[in-house]
């Protein structure tokens, strides 16, 4: 069951923890983003094909939603300010847009741990071949990480609050190169310490319940 | 007295300097390390983007987002290091008589401005690239603005609430160098529908204050 890609499926693949790839979405297909294990939170960027120059933002987002979450409904905007994917399902509400993509020096710096894996790294192999710079791979959404915000204004450090099979489903609002990274952070809080994988598929339809329990499968 | 307690009392000081951004434009300075840097909103009531790059890589910029996250705070206060996307600071805010300051926001544009009809407002993306061209920099990124004097509060809920421009003439901050640096300083107006004016922007660099 688990191999198993539903009719009108252009690409379903699993992410291995702490790793990254990269796939294409067409305008009016759903990707699906699947937390397999659960408490992982992944980083997620997109261009436009049309124009490399246009990304997904969250600070667009952010002013647009005048939140720093998002909800079902909601779009998510690109840096020139039009509606990039819009949110079709979600099953946990809580994901972050404001933590840039850890890097090389997050854990050379920070951490005194040099060569570790890196979102940033992740994300930026597959985008490569589409020709960009590692500074033009996008401020990131960190779909399923908690980073509650407390009354002074100061930001948590937690664990995700996402569970095995929790998912979010966006619709692509213009063609798309995406890449996701199962963030390899394993020394702070953000992924309960343990790197897990996760799922993208993309379908032509808003996937069925049938389709989602595929896509949870391990 | 030396420029920062890590040099000899004769040792020479870096060039001292300051420039007037009128509103809607982007203007740009040297700053060395141990300098001071104060931004002055001269009447009161402006936003101002600071962006900058090191002097020594254009691949090492002010991050606001790496600012948020190596303080976790989601607004700029006193004492914050304001840090590049290689997580080094590169600044330090010293004083500040504003106390609300924005880490969140992306800058306006000129088309963004337009939408809520602030037509003919200068956009601070369109001008902060002007002003980069201007000092024959070639970037391959533009980061997004630390906005200071920009009031956005947010919630425990995550709401974003901006909130008028309400801060006086002379509202100012400083902030002691740690990077050399070249800054860009911008008093373009604000996208977020808020009640702001439009004044100029002092940026005075000072080796004592």
């Amino acid at each position: 069951m688990c191999n198993h890609t539903p009719a009108g499926s252009s690409a379903n693949e699993v992410v291995p923890g702490g790793f990254g790839r990269g796939f294409e979405a067409r305008a009016g297909q759903h990707i699906t983003i699947v937390d397999l294990e659960g408490e992982q939170a992944g980083d997620f960027v997109a261009l436009s094909l049309a124009d490399l120059n246009e990304v997904l933002s969250p600070v667009h987002t952010r002013r647009r939603n005048k939140s720093i979450y998002f909800r079902k409904g909601d779009y998510l905007m690109s840096s020139e300010n039009r509606p990039m994917f819009e949110v079709v399902d979600d099953t946990v509400g809580i994901h972050d847009a404001n933590v840039p993509a850890c890097d090389p020096t997050r854990y050379a710096v920070d951490f005194g741990v040099p060569g570790h894996r890196n979102c940033l790294e992740n994300m930026y192999e597959p985008l490569k071949r589409y020709g960009i710079d590692i500074l033009n791979v996008p401020e990131p959404f960190n779909f399923f990480q908690n980073g509650p915000v407390s009354p002074d204004g100061k930001m948590g450090v937690t664990d995700p609050i996402s569970r095995a099979g929790d998912y979010l489903v966006l619709k692509a609002l213009m063609d798309v190169v995406c890449a996701l990274s199962p963030c390899p952070q394993d020394i702070i809080p953000g992924n309960g310490l343990v790197v897990t994988d996760m799922r993208y598929a993309v379908t032509d339809k808003e996937p069925t319940k049938e389709e989602l329990e595929v896509f949870k499968c391990r | 007295m030396p420029l920062m307690m890590i040099a000899h009392d004769d040792a020479p000081l870096p060039p001292e300097s300051e420039i007037v951004v009128e509103h809607g434009s982007v203007g740009a300075i040297d700053v060395m390390q141990g300098q001071l840097m104060t931004i002055t909103d001269l009447e009161g009531g402006q936003p101002v983007q600071l962006y900058a790059y090191t002097r020594e890589s254009l691949a090492e910029f002010l991050s606001p987002h790496h600012t948020r996250v190596f303080s976790n705070s989601y607004r700029l206060n006193q004492g914050m290091r304001m840090v590049t996307n290689r997580r080094r600071p590169l600044m330090v805010l010293g004083k500040d008589t504003g106390r609300k300051h924005d880490l969140l926001m992306p800058g306006s544009s000129d088309a963004s401005l337009a939408a809520i009809d602030l037509v003919g407002e200068a956009g601070a993306r369109e001008q902060f690239r002007k002003a980069v061209a201007r000092e024959g920099l070639d970037p391959v990124k533009y980061p997004d603005p630390i906005n200071l004097f920009l009031d956005v509060g947010i919630d425990t809920e995550g709401v974003i609430m901006p909130h008028d421009l309400a801060h006086v003439a002379g509202t100012h901050v400083t902030c002691r160098v740690v990077i050399d640096s070249k800054l860009f300083v911008g008093a373009c107006a604000s996208d977020l529908g808020i009640a702001q004016k439009r004044g100029p922007v002092k940026v005075e660099v000072r080796n004592q204050l």
